[in-house]
């Protein structure tokens, strides 16, 4: 079998080029000068294909000059070559087998690293938080803390409500029902509640005891229970260790996405623990078991965890106004007046209230039916009640 | 008819390059899906395709440029980088720790020299990747020379640039394209670069003074203005005229950038054979003009789209639903597929109408003389150290 055309061959020393023949034996590849004489000789099972523009079929050889080239632009030819050398297409073959290992492996690496993370993760931070010593969650609740007082804008007057004279029955009152609430959950850690100087309606619980009412909710409630229920349910989730838990969680899941994308000081995952500490997100199965532990917790003081339930739902209902609120907002500034920056906080907060903790009917519904009937009595007296919502000074 | 050049007594060769957008488009869109696909692993693979129809198409003197890289070794190459660079961050982080307010203010000035150097070295290292890669005719190009030399020339001279107020820029191009053309290598033959600063200077000088005018003058009258009589400046057709003068800008860019190609390009040489070119002011302009209108026509086509299933989901009431629900959730996460898509085809319509064009015109406006007096040229040494380009890929300095 003997078939030939022209192409093109480069020595690989020069860049001469040089038109010649090409004859394709049994098992090699003669390249020959017009007037007949021999410039090379390339074994058939020695021939490279080299990435070329479709148009030419460009071989290199092993053994010889790396370099050396002939180029074929003979479609017959080009095919019979094609047909002819067994290892023609090996190394191209084998880089696209590369490829295709990457490309495969790093999709199973992704779908591993993913479902690790979001069913291994979480599994292995419920099994971990409850063995950590509480200093963990003191230590996680104090860094938290700090990162709060730092970056949380608070109204004038400082961070923190109850400290001046004025101030000081209302603190006093708020001691006093803290007092009943920790010693009837009687944790390992002591309750500590800071009221924030902010229209914020919102409570969060940091690790290891530390409990933020913010001045907003106290301002919306309507009585003591309803307080000491939103308190019951933030000691809930110090005694479940939520805190702990769900910075476990995003604190593994940013660790090992950072290790992923080259974050081996795992710079991104500390901030991710102190974001997610302060923002208090928790889960839905969380805040239920919250809730339980509050209706619970109100019980064994003998008093009445259903105000709890009618709190939250009087938030939400209120929260859905802002958008009918909004629209006015919108008219008076049309008329040349600003609407006040409290006013738009104030959407804000109840949002964020809202999207922190869904679902309100459906707790009220729960919390009632763990409540039962009383008997019960109120957890602080009248004047408390007063003394607490003016803990921030006089409501304006 | 005898139009002979006086030096090399021939006509030029015009490099020409032949790959259309519709032939490029199945490279780049499988390149983009896998590298977003493998969380960007794919990417070395990707832009090793990229380069070969790149190269694979550039004919000169009616023989193609053959690209010989491979992904993997750009893949090795970033996994050495990251082995260097990992631990040099680690170091700036944990020591801007330990110093103090004022130590830290230091040293981060300390850290952006020291990233600025590394940058340069691995800018020069990627070049000499590159060039190693390239066949022509069986003929391979090679860079000698050292990254670090390098690295600490164009450090001296962004300090000189610094303390001259950008004066002194077109001879620090000059003197960098210098050291790189004169180490580099088409087989024996060596390059050289002939281009001097000061002709830099005479060509971009208007330019430059076009662009003061354009941002100091409008800006400096609105200041008088707002000076005589408070909140003129607001209400005057100067206003106006400024942000007229301010779409100018990226022209003004464009055709900067075609003036530095052809300083640069007429000035390159490699032993006996040299450049010539003659590209167009404006040439560079059109095709980010170009670039733009697709990206508009693309974006309009998307917003129609997208506005269209934005009123269904709407009038289905998905979008009502305040309580989070499965609905919501599938709504999220169709919102990040597409923001990932859209992403994806503006990188790809910038690599078919971007990059591509600007390859050709960079190719097809050089014309290249003594070729022939090249031909003695003989091949020397075998591939250089495989590992070059890593480390700009690491610090992310991606251009060709
Ligand atoms: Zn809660």
């Amino acid at each position: 079998m003997t078939s030939s055309g022209t192409g093109v061959f480069f020595d690989g020393l020069t860049s001469r080029r040089q038109d010649v023949h090409v004859a394709l034996q049994d098992a090699t590849l003669e390249i020959l000068r017009p007037d007949g004489a021999r410039l090379d000789m390339w074994p058939l099972g020695q021939l490279r294909e080299l990435s070329a523009p479709p148009e030419l079929l460009r071989l290199g050889h092993d053994g010889g000059n790396a370099l050396a080239r002939l180029e074929i632009r003979d479609r017959a030819l080009a095919a019979q070559i094609r047909a002819s050398a067994p290892r023609l297409t090996a190394a191209l073959a084998e880089e696209r087998g590369t490829t295709r290992k990457v490309v495969l492996w790093s999709l199973a690496a992704m779908v591993s690293v993913s479902l690790f993370t979001f069913y291994g993760v979480p599994a292995l931070a419920d099994r971990v938080a409850p063995l950590l010593p509480w200093s963990v969650d003191r230590h996680m609740g104090d860094i938290a803390d700090r990162q709060i007082r730092a970056v949380f804008p608070t109204d004038p007057g400082g961070f923190e409500c109850g400290a001046s004279s004025e101030e000081r029955p209302g603190r006093e009152a708020l001691d006093r029902l803290t007092k009943r609430l920790s010693d009837a959950a009687a944790l390992p850690v002591p309750i500590k509640v800071t009221v924030v100087r902010s229209d914020f309606v919102n409570a969060l619980a940091l690790p290891g005891g530390g409990v933020y009412l913010f001045r907003g909710l106290l301002d919306n409630a309507r009585s003591a229970d309803e307080i000491a229920g939103v308190l019951a349910h933030e000691i809930g989730h110090v005694a479940h260790r939520d805190g702990a838990r769900r910075a476990l969680q995003a604190g593994g899941a940013s660790l090992l996405f950072g290790f992923i994308l080259g974050d081996v000081v795992g710079g991104t995952a500390a901030i991710t623990i102190a974001r997610v500490l302060s923002e208090a997100h928790y889960s839905r199965a969380a805040e239920t078991n919250a809730d339980d532990y509050a209706a619970d917790l109100m019980k064994k003081i003998g008093a009445d965890p259903r105000p709890l339930g009618e709190f939250l739902s009087r938030l939400t209902e209120g929260a859905s106004e802002p958008e009918a609120d909004q629209d006015k907002a919108g008219k008076t500034d049309d008329a040349g007046e600003k609407p006040t920056e409290t006013e738009k906080r104030k959407e804000r907060s109840l949002q964020s209230w809202i999207s922190s903790h869904p679902e309100s009917e459906e707790r009220r519904r729960r919390v009632d039916a763990v409540a039962g009937d009383g008997p019960f009595s109120p957890v602080v007296d009248g004047a408390d009640f007063l003394a607490i919502q003016r803990i921030c000074g006089k409501p304006s | 008819m005898t139009a002979w050049n006086a030096d090399q007594g021939e006509t030029g060769v015009r490099p020409s390059f032949q790959g259309s957008a519709g032939e490029m488009f199945p490279i780049v869109f499988k390149g983009l899906a896998l590298t977003v696909l493998t969380l960007g692993v794919y990417r070395f693979w990707y832009l090793t395709n990229v380069r070969r129809f790149l190269w694979n198409r550039v004919e000169v003197g009616g023989d193609y440029l053959e690209y010989t890289g491979r992904g993997v070794e750009l893949f090795i190459g970033f996994l050495i980088a990251l082995a260097v660079v990992i631990p040099l961050y680690g170091v700036i982080f944990f020591l801007s720790f330990l110093l103090g307010p004022i130590g830290t203010i230091v040293f981060q000035n300390v850290a952006t020299v020291a990233i600025i150097f590394l940058a340069q070295f691995a800018l020069f290292r990627a070049r000499r990747y590159r060039l190693t890669r390239t066949i022509w005719r069986g003929v391979r190009f090679q860079q000698t020379g050292s990254g670090l030399a390098y690295a600490a020339k164009s450090l001296g001279w962004a300090i000189l640039v610094i303390l001259t107020l950008g004066l002194v820029y077109p001879w620090m191009r000059a003197s960098l394209e210098r050291y790189k053309m004169t180490n580099t290598w088409y087989g024996d033959q060596q390059g050289a670069f002939s281009s001097t600063g000061g002709q830099l200077f005479k060509r971009g000088f208007l330019l430059w003074l076009l662009c003061v005018v354009v941002i100091v003058g409008p800006i400096a009258v609105l200041a008088a203005l707002e000076m005589r009589t408070p909140g003129a400046a607001q209400a005057s057709p100067a206003h106006a005229a400024l942000f007229v003068l301010f779409l100018l800008l990226p022209v003004v860019f464009a055709v900067y950038l075609a003036i530095e190609y052809r300083w640069w390009a007429n000035g390159c040489s490699i032993g006996p054979a040299a450049a010539s070119c003659d590209l167009g002011l404006f040439q560079f302009f059109k095709v980010y003009a170009g670039y733009f209108g697709v990206v508009l026509l693309f974006s309009m086509a998307v917003g129609a789209v997208g506005g269209l299933i934005a009123y269904l989901l709407h009038a289905n009431g998905v979008l009502q639903a305040t309580e989070p629900g499965p609905a919501q959730y599938a709504v999220m996460a169709g919102g990040v597929l597409v923001y990932f898509v859209i992403a994806l085809a503006f990188a790809a319509l910038w690599q078919l109408f971007g990059v591509r064009p600007i390859w050709r015109k960079s190719f097809e406006s050089v014309e290249i003389f003594g070729l022939p007096a090249l031909m003695a040229a003989q091949s020397q040494a075998p591939v250089a150290n495989a590992f070059g380009e890593g480390i700009a890929d690491a610090i992310d300095f991606g251009g060709f």
